[in-house]
């Protein structure tokens, strides 16, 4: 089923110059980890904003085409509706940590949607489980580090069980062990079928590419590929658009420019482990 | 002396039976003291309700922050001496002085031992819509935001040779404005950010709105709401029929 669909969508922010997305058309199906990747300024960001309703109703600008949350307009039901269906984690945690304290933040979703007491604390319990911050339960968001406060951030988020959760750059103030921690705690999420989709913007490809079915690459405002994770990496426009490309497929890659390799470049360490088995 | 006294109204979480009233009833001693605080004048009357308040600091354990608050007023007491005594009596500065330590002290305990999230909860219960209770609550979240960033701001401006204490008072007012600028720009900029993870969270999504915790008046909220009634009305009839009171209670210095 189509959780997202964008049409014909073009955004331009009203003091740009430029459309910033352009002629987006894109299909977001259920039961996906996604990754969607591209160089600074490409677009990641406008994109997922578009996805729950930021643009256009809180980001004005010219528009043209549709996008569809579950068969709502986005331009005619309102953020906080869409939420339910689409949560968003910002790239920056300090400015959407808003409650005294982060049990405090994590009721907040459920509490704006009416949910009862009982399962409120239900979910909330098991959301700090899930991210594992117990420890901060009490804390004010002021008090906890950046990595904490992106962690508060997911539970927040969780909290709300919408179908979709888009992350962006869920770990870029953790260290390379707490970002595989969370990526893979997002794919366990998504595994469990607590979401059904999981939208992820990153950097670092070597540790989410292996989690990903889909890639999404997207640059100056439109997506040049899409489609299963091994196909996107494998064409020339994913090795030529400039991302941080992971090293497996850069070795690969270059060994197939020397004739030396012929093949499906591997995308995590298993891939690559069995590749040189292989031609052993 | 303005950050200081600030501290005196930032909420510290702790465990002690002030603590746990209802914040409610701690706006009820507030009040009720800050009234009684305006209605006498006579300096010995104002020591005792000041002595009073004791208890309350003392089993609220908030003895430390109340002395500096009280020590970050120094200054206005001494103009207040000064200028009293010139223009009325010394004893009327004292018992200004009093009246404003009073006020000053009731109104840090609710604001040292309320959460702002059950101050939220508690204007919610005294009918304030919801949009008002919460935007106050969230002001409260972010003075620590802000003061960081503003520290932050007065960091990157003095790296590039910005002084402001230098010159007189109007050069020093002049001084703020590097300050200020950015700050405001900053805090424009997040209130924007705010309002849309807000509204990326379902705020205002549903009227029946549920809440994770609830304010509830307990018997000890009760116990000293009927005491503190009674301390009023005490106060009020001492103050309609003075002559019950012994005489050495409206002393005054003969100055
Ligand atoms: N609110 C805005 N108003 C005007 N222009 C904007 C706004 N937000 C982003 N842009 C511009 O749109 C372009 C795409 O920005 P966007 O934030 O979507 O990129 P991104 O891919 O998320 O980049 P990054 O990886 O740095 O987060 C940039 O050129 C940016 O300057
Ligand atoms: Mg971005």
């Amino acid at each position: 089923m189509n959780l997202i669909k964008f049409e014909d969508f073009s955004f331009k922010y009203d003091q740009a110059q430029d459309f910033v997305l352009k002629d987006i058309k894109l299909n977001i199906e259920s039961g996906k980890f996604i990754l969607l990747c591209g160089i600074t300024g490409s677009g990641k960001t406008s994109l997922v904003r578009a996805m729950n309703g930021l643009i256009p109703q809180f980001y004005h600008g010219e528009i043209k085409g549709d996008v569809f949350v579950k068969g709502k307009n986005t331009k005619n039901v309102p953020t906080s509706t869409l939420s339910r269906d689409v949560g968003l984690v910002f790239q920056n945690p300090e400015n959407q940590l808003i409650a005294m304290n982060v049990e405090r933040e994590i009721a907040f979703g459920p509490e704006n949607i009416g949910i009862p007491w009982d399962e409120m604390d239900s979910r909330i319990k098991e959301c700090i489980k899930i991210t594992d911050i117990e420890h901060l339960r009490k804390k004010a968001p002021f008090e906890i580090s950046g990595g904490e406060q992106q962690r508060v951030a997911i539970a927040s988020i969780l909290a709300l069980q919408p179908e979709i959760i888009i992350f962006d750059e869920p770990t870029s103030l953790l260290d390379p062990k707490s970002a595989i921690q969370i990526l893979n705690l997002l794919k366990k999420i998504l595994l469990e079928k607590k979401i059904s989709t999981i939208i992820v913007i990153e950097h670092r490809l070597d540790i989410v590419l292996p989690l990903a079915d889909e890639v999404i690459l997207i640059d100056k405002g439109r997506i040049i590929e899409h489609g299963e994770a091994h196909y996107v990496i494998n064409g020339e426009k994913f090795l030529n658009s400039g991302v941080n490309i992971p090293k497996c497929v850069s070795v690969f890659q270059k060994l197939m420019n020397q004739n030396i390799f012929i093949g499906k470049l591997p995308i995590s360490i298993e891939e690559t482990k069995n590749l040189i088995n292989s031609i052993k | 002396m303005s950050f200081e006294f600030m501290e005196a109204f930032k909420f510290i979480q702790k465990k002690t039976i002030i603590h746990s009233l209802d914040p409610r009833t701690k706006l009820l001693l507030a009040t009720i003291y800050s009234i009684l605080a305006i209605m006498f004048e006579e300096i010995f009357i104002l020591f005792f309700i000041f002595l009073s308040f004791f208890p309350f600091i003392i089993a609220g354990q908030l003895f430390k922050k109340w002395i500096k608050s009280i020590r970050g007023m120094t200054f206005l007491f001494l103009l207040l001496i000064i200028f009293n005594t010139l223009f009325s009596t010394f004893s009327k500065s004292i018992s200004m002085i009093l009246r404003i330590m009073i006020m000053v002290s009731s109104f840090s305990l609710f604001f040292l031992t309320v959460h702002p999230d059950d101050l939220m909860l508690s204007l919610l219960s005294l009918k304030v819509p919801y949009n008002i209770a919460f935007s106050f609550s969230l002001s409260f979240r972010f003075v620590p935001t802000i003061a960081i960033e503003a520290q932050n701001i007065i960091d990157a401006q003095k790296s590039r040779g910005y002084e402001m204490e230098q010159g007189g008072l109007i050069s020093q007012a002049k001084n703020l404005i590097p300050l200020l600028i950015p700050l405001i720009v900053c805090s424009m900029k997040r209130a924007f950010h705010i309002a849309e993870s807000l509204d990326s969270r379902a705020f205002g999504s549903t009227k029946n709105r549920t809440y994770y915790y609830s304010i509830s008046f307990t018997k000890k909220d009760w116990l000293l709401t009927v005491i503190l009634i009674a301390f009023f009305i005490f106060g009020i009839i001492v103050k309609l029929f003075p002559d019950l009171l012994p005489n050495w209670l409206f002393w005054r210095f003969p100055v």
